[in-house]
């Protein structure tokens, strides 16, 4: 099934997708990488609200031309790497995780019906940067373009492949299941 | 007509190689990713497989990087014993990986690993290697962090099995280093020249013909199931390289060097 999802996302959009399935998102998307989530979640002045938020693990390749900002490529991070901090942005109510390679079954077990994990293919910096339509606002930019949260506008953003649904259903664990066990 | 200094000429051949890198995959990888395309027959598969096939085409078209992580260059310079070079090889590196910072664009991703504060240093590794001839031959490799941060050093005991070492590194590391990998191994030496060892066979054409450990490694590799980014499939790696070098008989040390399917290579040769 391939649909195409508008931001803010609810956790009732999510719900009905299965692991396979294929999403276009068209809207407002947030980058995050590692430092990026522990300034979010430590923030009690949050520039922005997690609230039906989606979260890219990005840290896109930006250059500053006078005042504005132009994207140069834009795949994304490896999702692993913010395992542990994962389960707070979902907590705080975050639907729509975006990234490559794949989430613990911690962060499968906290969707709980109400957020999901996306894969967009790694390495892909052109394709995303193609569906960005601008960059809308920046936030904790003392971290370095890296690290910083950018606020993208995006259209058709993917493809997106449902690698981790709402119900905590993995193609990651099926396949090291079957790899280790290939293993032994 | 003033003429250009040979750090000058040399500089300006660094940035060309990593600007050639970055923008467009060497046709030894792009052959090998369209080839991996067609022998998939899981639909997942192919799909991602098709996606990095068009963002290779759309990145060289455009002229940009094909991937945000425009990584760690990693340089080897195989210097001819009868070249005369007047100039600091170290400091015209990072020159020029500054000022490529700026035209290719390269991302600034460079922190001090303590305090995790952005570095101004340009970030960058360079084998150096004297060689015969007048020459003076420089490939670059460019490395990003999803494959660096899965590649591993066992200091297995002698007795101990290597391609199990090798097996369980890429399998409990799944999709995240963004298969189809590459996969160098560095055999034996010590424990900084295992990696060494491991780390330049990735600077090898996926042309060459490979030997029958290598071919045998590569199967048990593409049995594991992995597949492109980890979403199942039969290509979980295009090619795996082996070096060895003997080592102490109480010693068997492994290094693993795991590259991304952005297998960004470039090279040049001048004489000075």
């Amino acid at each position: 099934m391939s649909s195409a999802l508008k931001t803010p996302i609810r956790p009732e959009d999510v719900r009905h997708f299965k692991v396979g399935d294929v999403v276009y998102i068209s809207g407002v998307i947030y980058t995050a990488r590692d430092t990026a989530h522990a300034k979010i979640l430590s923030d009690s002045q949050r520039p922005f609200s997690l609230r039906n938020a989606c979260i890219y693990h990005s840290g896109p390749l930006i250059v500053k031309d006078g005042p504005t900002y132009r994207v140069i490529a834009a795949g994304p991070t490896t999702s692993a790497r913010m395992n542990k901090l994962t389960p707070a942005i979902v907590k705080e109510g975050a639907t729509t995780i975006i990234g490559k390679g794949g989430m613990s079954s911690e962060v499968a077990n906290s969707f709980s019906n109400r957020c999901f994990y996306l894969a967009f293919p790694g390495g892909c910096g052109i394709l995303a940067k193609d569906r960005i339509e601008e960059v809308l606002d920046v936030y904790y930019e003392e971290l370095g373009f890296t690290e910083a949260v950018w606020k993208l506008q995006v259209r058709d953003f993917g493809p997106l492949l449902v690698a981790i649904d709402s119900h905590g259903e993995s193609i990651y664990e099926r396949i090291q299941t079957i790899s280790r066990a290939r293993l032994s | 007509m003033t003429r250009t200094s040979a750090r000058e000429t040399f500089i300006s051949c660094v940035i060309d190689a990593l600007q050639e890198a970055e923008t467009q995959l060497p046709r030894d990888v792009k052959e090998a990713l369209a080839r991996a395309a067609k022998a998939e027959t899981s639909e997942r598969a192919k799909e991602q497989l098709y996606a990095i096939l068009e963002n290779i085409k759309l990145a060289a078209a455009a002229g940009l990087p094909m991937c945000q992580d425009t990584g760690i260059p990693i340089f080897s310079l195989e210097i001819g014993r009868e070249t005369s070079i007047d100039f600091n090889l170290k400091e015209a590196l990072a020159t020029a990986v500054r000022r490529a910072t700026d035209l290719v664009p390269l991302r600034e991703h460079a922190v001090d690993p303590i305090t995790r504060v952005s570095s101004d240093e340009p970030l960058f590794d360079a084998l150096y290697n004297i060689c015969d001839g007048d020459e003076l031959s420089v490939a670059v490799l460019v490395k990003g962090a999803g494959s660096e941060n899965v590649s591993a050093l066992g200091m297995l005991e002698p007795t101990q099995d290597v391609a199990s070492f090798v097996l369980k590194t890429v399998c409990e590391n799944g999709g995240k280093p963004c298969p189809p990998i590459i996969v160098g191994l560095g055999i034996g030496s010590t424990f900084d020249g295992s990696a060494r060892l491991a780390k330049k066979t990735l600077f090898r054409s996926l042309d060459e013909k490979e030997n029958a450990f290598e071919a045998q490694m590569l199967e048990q590799i593409n049995n594991l199931g992995i597949g492109p980014m980890g979403l199942g499939g039969r290509t979980t790696a295009l090619r795996v390289f082996v070096e060895k070098a003997p080592c102490h008989t109480a010693m068997l040390p492994v290094a693993v060097a795991i590259q991304c399917w952005a297998d960004r290579k470039a090279r040049f040769r001048i004489k000075l």
